[in-house]
């Protein structure tokens, strides 16, 4: 699967400072191929999580479009860019993304029921092992720590197994035993066939990128 | 999981505010179905009265106190002993208009040995009286003999049991349908067997204020039918004038001063109601709209998930319509806990007719209560649902990142 | 103070029954001060008010589940026959509109099968918490 980005901006309405508008990301272009893990870096405040969730279909460009494949995904209604999100694309957010309803292990099968499909047990099975979870299945995420939250995110959409994989800032809270775990599940998902972009400030995951975009100032160097 | 379940996880795992809906709901429903089954009970014991009465106009002595005894006794089952001369009642016979007329006679126990409390004996006229004997022949085919008596339905025995008073064994031949009338705790009897009863009080040294002198010669109240096309007022005013040292009353009256103070009751209870269902509709709306806060970050990572908006707004309505709905049915549940075992208790507190509701309306007064509360409980939601729907993911699961 | 929860309540509802049939909820009274036919059975809510408040109170001071089950046990059974004593096993006035059965009968059903309930709550949740230790 190909996730194209063209001239993709993002402003925002600023109440206080010298302009009216900060514009987030400034005309970039884009074109993560399959079977590559893209990593995109840069200092905080650059713009690669707003780039991010264009590229994932969660926030609308002030300017461009994006591709997955051939849907421009800002055309499509809601419905459609929501099943494609949840059946195409696999997002491992910054922040703490657990439903705090949920035990880790339903956290984990959530993606792949949402619109009725059969639960990916094997494959939750093998992802909390792999990222060292297994014990934690019928925790619930307040008893969870940042790290543990952080893998579990990851073993949701790794179980999930979609097509593009967006992962901002993945190894964040995680030590280094548990960041190379994860940069290698990732390069594996990437060899498999999957299109995996991974955003962050940290130099650890360049070591396993096909490919390095830097982002400064809204715009990729 | 399907969404269902996913549901009622959220649900099950979010117990104070899911207590908190459920007993806001279940406060909502409980009012409107006790408020209705209490008016529909009211409604349907005012008919009753107005079908036992059976007469235009009730006669009675003309001290002051009579007609509210009459009245009292109606209505709730006060004792009532007041006594006329017995030729009242060819006076009233013979008055124009007068299609029928037929007597009572009122005497009160002295604790007799089923209640420790006194209890109203009524004695007519089975040959001619139209307003007691149609009533007790749903319950009894063939005309009460001497010391027999037919009790009403709150009188505490059964048929066939001996009934004391003043030392005098009666037997129970019927009991009568409920009425939610004062004439549910009342005794009945023919004549003979109530100037037997009058004679052992007196024997006992219990008077009844007869001063006519002789007891076979009085009478305490006598029920008229007017002619058919006959005004009723016309022929009250002609009692009133034609009989000595009576009160002639108008039923229609009696029900209209009734039926007023019903309404008043209604409305009284209405308020009530609508009081208690606005607090718990702003209750309800501020419940809402600290959710809106607190699952702001849950309902970003379903929509992040690829749940669309119309998912995630159907999840947060059946959430909602799960809580109205079990809120609605324990209310229902608890208001008839509070309403049906207490019946006596309601009725003596309002002093009005009051007769239960029959299956048929109870069923549709809580049918009625489930579902306003339920689409209010939803309509609440609705506003809510539709502005979480719209939760920005990216935004919302950054901060605090 | 979870695992306290019924227990508090049944306390809660027992005292409500002892409380209420000395009170507002309790048997017809005379003028005269004379016994009502129903006054028997107001001394046997009380007493069964106050066997039940003893085994609520039992109950919170042992912590063994299975002690507290069987505890629950004799507080449903007690409060089983609590609903029996006004009316059935004791006699009351015989006049619907006293307050014997307009207002104590009635009440003290209700709140002896609320009893019946929250005993079967309590009864369910230490099994629970037996399973929940063993697993």
């Amino acid at each position: 699967m190909q996730l194209r980005a063209e001239n993709v901006s993002r402003r925002y309405f600023r109440k206080h400072g010298e302009a009216n508008f900060f514009e987030a990301v400034r005309q970039v272009s884009l074109i993560l191929e399959s079977g590559k893990l893209t990593v995109l870096n840069g200092k905080s405040g650059s713009g690669k999580t707003t780039l991010l969730n264009m590229l994932a279909g969660l926030l609308n460009p002030s300017e461009g479009k994006v591709f997955l494949d051939e849907a421009d995904l800002y055309t499509l209604e809601d419905k459609e860019l929501s099943r494609l999100r949840g059946e195409k694309i696999g997002v491992i957010p910054q922040g703490r993304s657990a439903v705090d309803t949920l035990s880790v292990y339903e956290n984990i099968l959530l993606p792949g029921m949402l619109y009725g499909g059969a639960p990916r047990t094997e494959e939750a099975e093998n992802w909390m092992e792999v990222l060292g979870i297994s014990g934690l299945r019928n925790a619930m995420p307040a008893e969870l720590s940042g790290g543990e939250l952080r893998r579990m995110a990851i073993a949701r959409t790794l179980t999930a197994s979609p097509g593009v994989i967006l992962a901002d800032e993945p190894t964040g809270d995680l030590d280094s035993d548990n960041t190379e775990t994860v940069l290698a599940a990732l390069q594996q998902a990437a060899r498999a066939g999957k299109t995996v972009l991974i955003v962050s400030h940290e130099a650890d995951a360049e070591a396993y990128a096909d490919r390095v975009y830097h982002m400064e100032h809204g715009t990729i160097e | 999981m399907k969404h269902f379940s996913l549901t009622i996880r959220n649900l099950i795992r979010r117990p104070g505010r899911t207590t908190a809906l459920i007993l806001l709901t279940a406060f909502l429903a409980m009012s409107l179905f006790c408020g209705t089954i209490v008016v529909s009970s009211l409604r349907r014991g005012l008919n009753s009265m107005e079908n036992r009465l059976g007469a235009d106009i009730i006669v009675v002595p003309a001290e002051a106190e009579s007609k509210a005894s009459m009245k009292n006794l109606l209505l709730q089952g006060t004792i009532g002993t007041f006594y006329m001369d017995a030729s009242a009642l060819e006076k009233v016979r013979e008055t124009e208009g007068v299609e029928k007329a037929s007597a009572q006679v009122f005497l009160s126990s002295m604790k007799a040995d089923c209640c420790s409390v006194k209890v109203q004996i009524i004695g007519f006229d089975p040959e001619n009286d139209f307003v007691v004997q149609p009533w007790i022949a749903e319950s009894l085919n063939h005309q009460l003999g001497d010391m027999e008596v037919v009790v009403g339905c709150r009188v505490e025995t059964d048929v066939g049991n001996n009934f004391r008073i003043y030392d005098r064994n009666c037997k129970v031949m019927a009991k009568l349908a409920t009425t939610g009338t004062g004439l549910d705790t009342a005794v009945y009897c023919n004549m003979n067997t109530i100037h037997v009863l009058l004679q052992a009080a007196e024997e006992k040294g219990i008077t009844h204020k007869i001063d006519s002198g002789n007891d076979s010669e009085v009478v305490s109240a006598i029920y008229v039918r007017v002619l058919p096309g006959a005004d009723p007022g016309l022929v009250n005013n002609r009692l009133n004038g034609h009989v000595r040292k009576a009160t002639a009353i108008r039923t229609a009256g009696m029900m209209t001063e009734v039926a007023d103070s019903l309404n008043g009751v209604s409305r009284t209870i209405a308020v009530l109601i609508g009081a208690v269902w606005i607090l718990a509709l702003i209750i309800l709306f501020i419940v809402f709209s600290m959710m809106v806060n607190e699952r702001r970050r849950e309902l970003a990572v379903y929509r992040l998930l690829g749940m669309s908006r119309k998912m995630l707004s159907g999840m947060i309505l059946m959430e909602t319509a799960l809580c109205s709905l079990t809120g609605a049915l324990s209310g229902t549940a608890l208001g008839s806990v509070l309403v049906f075992p207490f019946t006596t208790l309601i009725e003596t507190s309002l002093k009005l007719p009051y007769l239960e509701c029959d299956a048929g309306t109870i069923v549709l007064c809580a049918c009625f209560a489930i579902t306003i509360t339920v689409l209010v409980g939803c309509a609440a939601g609705t506003r809510t649902a539709s502005r979480l729907s719209r939760v920005d993911p990216g935004t919302t699961l950054r901060e605090g990142a | 103070m979870k695992k306290d929860v019924f227990c508090v309540i049944l306390l809660v509802f027992a005292a409500a029954i002892a409380i209420g049939s000395v009170t507002v909820l309790g048997p017809c009274v005379h003028e005269d001060g004379s016994e009502a036919p129903c006054t028997g059975a107001g001394r046997a809510v009380l007493c069964g008010g106050c066997v039940l408040a003893i085994l609520a109170a039992l109950i919170l001071s042992i912590r063994k589940p299975s002690i507290r089950i069987v505890l629950f046990f004799i507080a449903l059974c007690t409060a089983a026959a609590g609903t029996a004593l006004p009316g059935t096993i004791f006699p009351l006035c015989r006049m619907d509109t006293m307050h014997c059965r307009a207002v104590m009968q009635p009440a003290m059903i209700i709140l002896f099968v609320f009893e019946m309930i929250v005993s079967v709550c309590g009864i369910a949740f230490e099994r629970n918490r037996i399973r929940r230790e063993k697993a």
